[in-house]
């Protein structure tokens, strides 16, 4: 099991419990303090995480999210492809986009609530949390990947309605 | 002076025999051609000058081949008839000499000592013109000796492919260009020295006609001023022409200098040269093929198709229908025959060699049917389309990644990324496969795949050469979408 796939079971198990509302407060709030630096959901992600440094810091990123869209899981949907839906006939999306991509460690946080922020609908955050685990590798696959999803949308789109 | 070195015995021309490189004769390299295996050497210039003599003797000595019979005869003998080669041999052994008072081989007897060249200025790769080389830095003092032997191939690669130019010697101001010297020159080859000869023995009319050891000496005086002019016509005359005066300086025991002066000059005749092959050009004008500068040669493979409008050379023409000859035997011959391209490349009306080259391919028995030119037309026509889109692909990546910029600085930036480059260079290694097939019902669906396999690993290591910051990793991703667009329309023009 990945630990995307892992941590968001642990996610869905503090959702269906009474203690989501307070929770879901919690992790919003987090998201203006540096991830991991806001004592108040450290209860809630703390006991998932068993390492220092990124690995803690993505955690405690991807359940402030998770609590931001309240919940709204959604296999399969990245964020990449869910911007690309909303970036129809908007720059500007392109834009923040391409800036979260290029997004270093200290901006990253701040761009992917922005992103997050700007997208409806449910979002994959099994894939959310795998990708950001891995969004430092020199090879920078991960982004390559993003941008192939953004900028690829459109062929896969024209191939779906031509098959069907 | 003596006559001296006699190139029907004495040992000069390369051959690859029981696995040993040695020099041999002219005499054994014929009269011994099935024991050897091939013409050994790392020139592609001398590999071509080299056959080219030694095919002008057996036409002379044979008086033919008149018909496509009797090459099919020799083949099935398993040797050349031994007493006509002999004879022709022996009674013009004094014009084989390379040092010679009156006669020396291919050379102008009386040609001045005064204005002495080095030897090395006969090969075109090593120095010619304004060609800055390894050679170049001779100096009186230090010009490298050549062997005898040496000394007689770089004659003769010199006669052969002499690139025209400034020459101000003896009262003519500039040389022409040798008779193939900017021509690529197809030689099929067998599976040893004899096949090869064979293959490239095209039947041959002998009238007007005379090798230059059948002709007299030429003097000084008869190239001064340029005034021996030949008509361009006569296969052994073309396959020995005298391009430049030359007379190599014994020294006892090797060459250093050599005396240097205008040659023979041709004049227009009607000439086809059997190891060159014929395109039409833009304007439907008919021209050799020849090698080009950025491009390997089987991309213009199919402009010599008769489909085209083109003449494949006629050695081509010969080994196919000996090939099929062959095969239709009840013994079934089934050995290979590869096609050798040789020649160099040069920029038009320039006395400059800029690569010496030679390309191998198979030469599949079918690629002259119809089926074979049909799909040799479209695999070419495929493989050229698609590097066309490539490049397109490849600007749309740069302006993705520079922006707004001036054209010329886009397509820089394009030709900098190794897409189009790795992509030929992955079908330069694809298409003797497919060539081997090329009239087979499958041979275009295996091209598609060598296609799209080319295509592919070539963006991969695109990718790679490019950055990886967002504009990057945009353009890499329209980059892909381009060439999943370019994959699939693939489908439809080879299909």
């Amino acid at each position: 099991m990945s630990q995307g796939k892992g941590f968001l079971e642990w996610l869905e198990r503090l959702k269906a419990q009474k203690a989501w509302t307070p929770a879901r407060a919690a992790l919003r709030r987090s998201l203006a303090f540096p991830p991991g630096a806001y004592p108040k959901v450290m209860p809630y992600v703390e006991p998932f995480v068993k390492e220092e440094g990124w690995v803690r810091e993505a955690h405690y990123l991807v359940a402030a999210l998770y609590a931001l869209k309240d919940g709204a899981h959604q296999e399969g949907r990245t964020l990449a492809r869910a911007l690309w839906e909303k970036a129809q006939g908007s720059d500007s999306v392109e834009r923040r986009f391409l800036a979260l991509l290029d997004a270093d460690r200290d901006q990253i946080a701040f761009r992917l609530r922005q992103a997050v922020a700007l997208v409806e609908g449910g979002l994959d955050f099994v894939q959310l949390l795998n990708d950001l685990l891995r969004w430092f590798s020199p090879e920078r696959y991960v982004q390559a990947r993003w941008a192939r999803e953004f900028y690829g949308a459109e062929v896969s789109e024209e191939k779906k309605g031509v098959e069907a | 002076m003596e006559a001296k070195f006699n190139l029907v015995d004495e040992p000069w021309i390369p051959v690859l025999r029981e696995e040993r490189v040695v020099e041999v004769g002219i005499r054994e390299a014929l009269l011994e051609a099935p024991t050897i295996l091939r013409i050994e050497t790392p020139s592609p210039l001398e590999e071509a000058a080299l056959h080219r003599l030694l095919l002008a003797v057996l036409h002379r000595a044979l008086e033919g081949p008149r018909r496509p019979e009797d090459v099919l005869d020799w083949w099935r003998a398993g040797r050349f008839p031994k007493k006509p080669i002999e004879d022709y041999l022996n009674h013009f052994r004094d014009r084989f000499f390379l040092f010679h008072p009156e006669a020396p081989f291919l050379q102008v007897a009386d040609l001045p000592e005064d204005k002495p060249l080095p030897w090395s200025k006969l090969l075109p790769e090593l120095a010619s013109g304004d060609n800055p080389t390894l050679f170049d830095h001779t100096t009186e003092e230090n010009v490298p000796k050549a062997t005898y032997a040496q000394a007689t191939r770089a004659l003769l690669v010199h006669q052969t492919f002499a690139l025209g130019g400034l020459l101000r010697r003896y009262g003519v101001p500039s040389a022409q260009d040798a008779p193939v010297v900017r021509s690529a020159l197809f030689l099929p080859t067998g599976e040893n020295l004899l096949q090869t000869l064979l293959l490239n023995l095209v039947p041959y009319p002998q009238e007007e006609d005379a090798p230059i050891w059948e002709v007299p000496p030429l003097r000084l005086q008869d190239l001064e001023g340029a005034k021996t002019e030949w008509p361009l016509s006569g296969r052994t005359r073309v396959y020995t022409w005298p391009s430049r005066g030359v007379r190599l300086l014994d020294e006892g025991d090797g060459v250093r200098f050599m005396g240097y002066g205008p040659g023979v000059k041709p004049s227009e005749a009607v000439y086809r040269d059997p190891m060159v092959a014929q395109r039409l050009d833009a304007k439907v004008k008919v021209e050799f093929l020849r090698f080009s500068k950025e491009k390997s040669f089987w991309r213009d493979f199919s402009a010599m198709l008769p489909r085209q409008g083109g003449k494949v050379a006629a050695t081509v023409d010969h080994a196919q229908d000996l090939q099929n000859k062959l095969q239709d035997e009840e013994e079934g011959w089934e050995g290979q025959v590869a096609l050798r391209v040789l020649g160099q490349v040069s920029e038009l009306g320039k006395d400059k060699v800029l690569d010496v080259r030679r390309e191998v391919y198979p030469l599949p028995t079918g690629l002259l049917s119809p089926k074979g030119e049909e799909n040799l037309e479209k695999a070419l026509k495929a493989a050229e389309e698609l590097g066309q889109g490539l490049f397109h692909l490849v600007l749309e990546v740069a302006w993705a990644v520079m922006g707004e910029r001036d054209r010329q600085e886009l397509k820089n930036f394009a030709r900098s990324l190794p897409l189009e480059r790795l992509y030929w260079h992955a079908l330069d290694g694809a298409f003797p496969r497919f060539l081997a097939q090329v009239e087979k019902k499958d041979s275009l669906e295996l091209w598609r795949e060598e296609l799209k396999g080319a295509a592919r690993g070539a963006w991969e290591a695109t990718r790679l050469f490019l950055g990886t910051e967002a504009r990057h990793l945009k353009a890499l991703a329209e980059g892909e979408r381009l060439l999943g667009y370019l994959l699939g329309r693939l489908e439809e023009v080879v299909g």
